[in-house]
């Protein structure tokens, strides 16, 4: 058969050929033999191919969240040094206009002006007491009229703001705290004094980086509940009535409507729901400590050369990441591509009680319990803290086959304990690290394939990206075949999948997608009892397939390689036959 | 049977995708034309699996496949302001993968000697034993891929794992309908015989 012609095969399995010419081939593969072999050969090789559509490539996914999330980052910054020139180029035409103006129409008039009128100059103002707006993207004054706040404007206590979705506000607080309010929020400044604040989130989240001062309080209030603070670096967010509480350094008192109120340290998550207190594990999400991020990083205004001195206040140091691997803040806005993980620079990633780390690590067994995740969905990729964000709890059945899969231990306090070899890094100043929050399971918003509970599940364990120790707990996990013997590599405990399937196909009759794979497997002489399962089994497929000539080959090639082999009976029974 | 006793058919087109996913896709691309960068985050959320799996087709397990996607998304940004909206949005991405796979072209030549550097597949199936015959099949199929050239691999993975149409085909690799499926039908023929080799060639 000519090159061209086998072209042909591949349309006529693939259908792709009408109905004339489809009879055409199929009248020739009567009477040709050499095509009806090589027909098998294409019907294989698109079942393979089938397969292998499947599978999902291994992608770190955190390492492209964080590139993309500085795409957008400096695709803002871009806007927003746009939006600042904009209106200074109107307001500068507008004076020189005034000016020019006034020259031309009260110059005249000034030769009819008898004397010059002495005006009374007010004292300059020490300083201005209020909030001023650093960061203002689609961030509005709600009152009688929404109107637009912009950034150096100043705020007085009970203006109520509004973000829009995919918006964001950033404001210094007359005590030397900042604020970020999300997208999508709204807040009221109750009381904005250099030595009580009180904020009401209506909606939305807002992330507080309070200041060290002594102050009469700070407060802030949603749902009913009140986030008292005790010099801290915090979120609050409200959607729907679901309070959640993340606390990234300090401590915060949490009075709930009835009952106690509750403390919430530096690495915890609390939400709020129903009445009920449920401590929540893993990170803050991608959106909050971006938010954080913003808060310890250096003011819009600053940095754009008008310095601000906040009214007796300081600006709270930058925080040392809580369960995560620290990073100079000047690292994250380096050129996008390529960067190397945090950990292949020498980064130590801090693993506190309580805390969880997102890294991958091979994954303890635990046993299977029933965790209440807080799934985040949200219009936007919330990284940058925009889009109106919900919460969707779920009930997720957890078991060491998930985590191990997962590659992401997001494990309760005190199941097991990760103890750090790598001292914790000395920077005192360290940013609150985004590499390394974006995979967090219980945080994780786009969901990943998963396999379940109680099948078997071949797992090799990857390097950890940290050196560290786990301690397993006592308790073995419950229904879980872990297939992988220690130290194999994962291909080999594949195979030992794939043999089993190859094996449940012959009894099914369906056993042809699996003749390639075990072709390979079979000739693979390093392989040994594999190997020799392999040809096995390809005999016992193409006996199946009543192939009787193909299956004597491949009985044939058993008895050479393995003429003491395990099957050798049934070889020999099967050529006599 | 020989070539010139049937006229060679029109190849099967494309099922097209899902027209609710497209249009939204579509309204995501025109705010980002509108200089709406945060469209630009929900758009790569909505497709950056199919990216990676394209990826992941056209250029082998590799182990910098996460710088391979970031690229591809800065290429697609740069480029969305000229996409016209003549084609589906889909062919207009999988032209950026293409691209961006012809670009480490020269990878691609030391691939071979780089075997070392496959990345096992992520267990992604609900059924382990799934997930098994999918990795073995990608295994055989990643390697039998490599005899192919870029441009007929290119065209190859586009229609026998993307799904594509040769229509839409061409449309991506920016090349006439003849041209993909010239290169199509030699594609098929050579990796069939690659896979005959690899299976073969160990007896």
């Amino acid at each position: 058969m000519k090159r061209h012609d086998e072209s042909l095969l591949w349309q006529y399995s693939a259908r792709e050929l009408d109905p004339e010419a489809t009879a055409l081939v199929e009248h020739h593969l009567q009477e040709c033999v050499d095509c009806r072999e090589k027909l098998l050969d294409v019907r294989q090789a698109r079942l393979v191919l089938q397969d292998a559509q499947t599978p999902h490539p291994k992608v770190e996914w955190a390492k492209v969240d964080q590139g993309i999330s500085q795409i957008v980052e400096k695709g803002l910054e871009r806007q927003a040094k746009a939006s600042r020139n904009l209106w200074k180029w109107p307001l500068g035409f507008a004076l020189v206009a005034s000016a020019v103006a006034a020259v031309v129409l009260v110059a005249p008039k000034l030769e009819k002006v008898p004397a010059p009128v002495e005006v009374a100059v007010a004292a300059p103002v020490e300083s201005i007491v209020g909030t001023e707006v650093e960061t203002a993207l689609g961030l509005s004054k709600v009152g009688v009229e929404l109107s637009m706040a912009r950034e150096g404007e100043r705020l007085n206590a009970g203006e109520v703001l509004r973000t829009a979705v995919g918006g964001r506000g950033v404001m210094a607080l007359p005590d030397g705290s900042r604020m970020r309010l999300a997208g999508g929020s709204q807040l009221a400044l109750t009381r904005a004094d250099a030595d009580d604040v009180a904020l009401t989130l209506e909606r939305g989240r807002v992330g507080v980086s309070a200041s060290h001062r002594q102050r009469r309080g700070f407060v802030v209030h949603t749902n009913g509940m009140s986030v008292r603070v005790v010099g801290t670096l915090f979120t609050v967010s409200q959607v729907a009535g679901v309070v959640e509480v993340v606390v990234a350094e300090g401590k915060v008192m949490v009075e709930p409507p009835e009952g106690r109120a509750m403390a919430v340290t530096a690495g915890e998550r609390l939400r709020f729901e129903r009445g009920q207190w449920k401590p929540l594990r893993g990170v803050a999400s991608p959106s909050q400590i971006a938010e954080l991020n913003e808060l310890t990083a250096p003011p819009m205004l600053e940095a754009a050369g008008a310095p601000r001195a906040p009214a007796g206040g300081q600006l709270p140091k930058q925080v040392v990441g809580v369960g995560l691997a620290t990073e100079p803040a000047q690292q994250q806005h380096e050129g996008l591509l390529p960067r190397k993980p945090s950990v292949a620079r020498g980064q130590a990633t801090v693993w506190p009680k309580g805390g969880l780390a997102v890294a991958e690590s091979p994954a303890p067994q635990v046993p299977d319990e029933e965790v209440v995740q807080l799934e985040e969905k949200s219009s936007v990729w919330p990284s940058m803290g925009g889009g109106p964000t919900t919460y969707e709890p779920r009930v997720v059945k957890r078991s060491a086959a998930k985590a191990a899969v997962a590659a992401v231990p997001a494990e309760p306090i005190g199941a097991y304990q990760l103890e750090v070899e790598t001292p914790a890094p000395k920077a005192e100043f360290g940013s609150w690290p985004k590499e390394k929050a974006a995979p967090a399971p219980a945080a994780q918003k786009w969901p990943e394939p998963q396999v379940p509970d109680a099948e078997p599940v071949a797992v090799a364990p990857s390097a950890p990206s940290a050196p560290m120790k786990i301690i397993t707990p006592s308790v073995k996990a419950k229904g879980v075949v872990v297939v992988a013997s220690k130290g194999e590599p994962l291909a080999q405990d594949l195979e030992a999948i794939f043999l089993q399937r190859a094996e449940r196909g012959i009894e099914r009759g369906i056993c042809e997608r699996s003749l390639l794979g075990l072709q390979e497997i079979a000739a693979d002489p390093s392989r040994n009892e594999r190997a020799e399962k392999a040809r096995i089994l390809r005999a016992r497929c193409y006996d199946s397939r009543v192939r009787p000539d193909l299956s004597e080959i491949e009985y044939r090639r058993y008895l050479e390689i393995w003429p003491k082999g395990k099957f050798v009976d049934e070889a020999r029974k099967a050529i006599i036959e | 049977m020989s070539a010139g006793a049937i006229s060679l058919q029109q190849l099967v087109p494309t099922p097209a995708p899902p027209t609710a996913l497209e249009a939204k896709l579509l309204r995501l691309v025109e705010r980002i034309r509108n200089d709406d960068i945060l469209a630009f985050e929900e758009l790569y959320r909505l497709t950056r699996d199919d990216v990676a799996r394209t990826l992941s087709h056209l250029m082998g397990r590799r182990s910098d496949l996460e710088d391979l996607i970031q690229e591809t998304y800065l290429r697609l940004l740069k480029a969305v302001p000229n996409f016209r909206g003549e084609s589906q949005f889909r062919t207009f991405l999988y032209r950026v993968c293409a691209n961006v796979a012809l670009m480490h072209q020269r990878w691609w030549r030391r691939r071979r000697e780089d075997l070392v550097d496959e990345v096992p597949e992520q267990l992604s199936s609900d059924d382990p034993e799934c997930a098994a015959q999918a990795a073995e099949s990608a295994r055989l199929v990643q390697k039998a891929l490599q005899n192919l050239t870029a441009k007929k691999r290119i065209v190859f993975v586009y229609h026998e794992l993307c799904g594509m149409g040769p229509e839409e085909i061409a449309k991506a690799v920016d090349c006439s309908y003849n041209t993909v499926r010239s290169r199509l039908f030699h594609a098929r023929l050579e990796f069939t015989h690659a896979l005959r080799e690899l299976v073969e060639g160990k007896r």
